[in-house]
């Protein structure tokens, strides 16, 4: 699904964000990316989703080579994801309804596509009752999941989440990281940025911890990702890949949680 | 799963945005009322100044003036005088009857009231072949001697009314270049102020992968509406006002030059109104073309809170 290989990407003020950095993350894969501020996750996902063109290396997202990406063709490549920011960027003007068809409309969906769509997405995200409501009304977690449901709408293969969780309390957390999960057991690739140590402690998922622009350590904590029922990916990970570290470990997981602790 | 939903949802939106941003968006189409009407009766003057000079021209004639108590003998001799200068045509000769006659057939009979039909002088109309040599007839004409009261001619009124129109187009097209730059900026403008406040919008549309047209179209709509409201509503002042200084200015123009009126406004409709519909559509549009391009360029994730590294 994502393939990074070699990837620099210095700003033309000198600042090295990401150097050689190379990842696989497969599709239907769950990936945690974690890192200190200025550690390069911003330009991860910048890269990801084409804001930013690497200065080294090469990218590939699904179908996309993004070093041959042309300008009409990126918002096709964006179709295939749906991103979901801590700060929810919900429409005020717009009711929780409005907000997920927004996101079809704008593609030029029938309205009859969205119909029957936005009342699936938010039956999903359990908001069926208050899709009247404006976005002021709702608590955090509820406007994140209306995010959520928004960056579904137009069936991405692939979630990029934007530290999801920021602005929300640990209860409902740990709630919208569920939704993630249902939605990678149906085979959604789920990128999530985060800071919260804790529920990627609590998920045994792959985790890729950035660091001075680096991939400081990939993988899974006790275990990798569990096989799924589904069709298999076309380029599968290794199952149970163990951390990789940049220094020689003394346990994999002692490395990780060294490293975890100063990100 | 495609269709044209999606234009009409971004053209309803289009025309939210003008609600939104009244304030601005009656500022622009104030200021593309003023410069369209300018552009109008501008246009409306130079037709009319056109037409009179038309009829000017069509009446190269000379009036020579005969002095009071000139005998019949006296006046034959001085048309014979008149016909002998190489560049005469023709010499009609005018009786005051006949003068009286001519300005009581343009003017109200109430203004003539109490005047005697003698008190016009009688005159010759006098047709020159060539007009290149019109000045030096004239001076000719001048010096026939004490029975010629006064040489009367159009050219010096004609070359005035040239004159006129040509400062009248230069000044009225500076004026109104400068009118259309404020235009677009005022309207590109309104628009900018749209899109800052609807920065949410657009980032959601591009990081859902609107195509820059769709991003583009409500904006569009909203430039391109209120360039159709302003080309409208100045046509229709433009209309009113021109009926209201035909009112007013028919006694004088007419007076200037007899039976002269001004141009039916209806006559010149069909090149005014698409020449308004063209200006607000391209001050409208171009005006939204010139602020969004600025805005399609900013990344999804500028003003995010991960903006470090």
């Amino acid at each position: 699904m994502i393939d990074f290989r070699d990837v620099t990407k210095e700003y033309p003020n000198g600042t090295v964000a990401l150097r050689r950095v190379s990842l696989h993350i497969a599709p239907r894969e769950f990936v945690f990316v974690v890192g200190a501020s200025g550690a390069g996750k911003s330009t991860f996902l910048k890269l990801l989703l084409h804001e930013e063109i690497p200065t080294g290396g090469t990218i590939r997202v699904g179908r996309f080579e993004l070093s041959s990406l042309k300008p009409r063709q990126i918002p096709l490549f964006r179709r295939q994801m749906g991103v979901v920011f801590q700060d929810f960027r919900l429409i005020s003007s717009m009711d929780v309804y409005d907000n997920i068809a927004f996101a079809m409309r704008v593609v030029g969906a029938k309205e009859k596509a969205i119909r029957e769509r936005v009342a699936y997405l938010l039956q999903l995200v359990g908001l069926s009752q208050k899709a009247q409501s404006n976005p002021s009304e709702l608590s955090g977690g509820e406007q994140q999941r209306v995010a959520i449901a928004r960056a579904l709408a137009n069936k991405p293969d692939l979630i990029i989440a934007d530290e999801p969780t920021g602005n929300i309390d640990p209860r409902m957390s740990q709630e919208l990281v569920e939704l993630f999960m249902r939605l990678n057991e149906v085979g959604t690739t789920v990128v999530m940025v985060t800071h919260a140590h804790d529920l990627v402690r609590h998920y045994n998922k792959r985790v890729i911890i950035l660091e001075n622009g680096a991939v400081a350590a990939d993988g899974g904590l006790k275990q990798a990702p569990p096989a799924r029922p589904q069709a298999p990916p076309p380029t599968p990970r290794p199952p149970a890949q163990p951390l990789r570290v940049n220094t020689p470990p003394a346990t994999p997981e002692d490395t990780f949680l060294q490293i975890w602790d100063n990100a | 799963m495609r269709g044209n939903g999606g234009r009409v949802f971004l053209t309803r939106m289009g025309l939210h945005n003008i609600r939104v941003n009244k304030t601005m968006s009656i500022a622009s189409v104030l200021v593309l009322i003023s410069c369209l009407m300018l552009m109008g009766l501008v246009f409306m003057a130079a037709i009319n100044l056109n037409e009179m000079l038309a009829q000017f021209s069509s009446r190269n004639v000379i009036m020579v003036y005969l002095s009071d108590g000139v005998t019949e003998p006296e006046r034959e001799s001085l048309e014979r005088q008149i016909m002998r200068l190489e560049n005469v045509q023709g010499c009609i000769y005018i009786s005051s009857e006949e003068a009286y006659e001519k300005i009581a057939a343009g003017q109200d009979f109430s203004v003539l009231d109490g005047i005697q039909k003698d008190f016009m002088p009688e005159s010759f109309e006098v047709t020159p072949l060539s007009m290149a040599e019109f000045d030096e007839t004239v001076a000719q004409l001048e010096g026939l001697g004490s029975t010629v009261q006064r040489v009367r001619h159009f050219q010096g009124v004609a070359r005035q009314l040239s004159a006129l129109e040509r400062a009248l187009t230069i000044v009225g097209a500076a004026v109104i270049g400068v009118l259309l730059v404020v235009s677009v900026f005022i309207i590109s403008g309104t628009v900018r102020a749209t899109m800052y406040s609807r920065q949410q919008e657009i980032k959601v549309m591009k990081s859902v992968g609107a195509a820059p047209s769709f991003i583009r179209w409500p904006f569009l709509v909203e430039g391109v509406a209120l360039g159709v409201v302003g080309s409208l509503a100045a046509m229709g002042l433009v209309f009113v006002l021109y009926l209201a200084l035909a009112q007013a200015l028919e006694p004088l123009l007419s007076s200037l030059l007899t039976g002269f009126t001004l141009v039916p406004f209806g006559q010149y409709l069909k090149y005014l109104l698409p020449g308004f519909l063209g200006v607000g559509l391209l001050t409208g549009g171009g005006g939204s073309m010139f602020s969004i391009t600025r805005y399609l360029k900013e990344k999804v994730y500028e003003n995010s809170e991960l903006e470090a590294a």
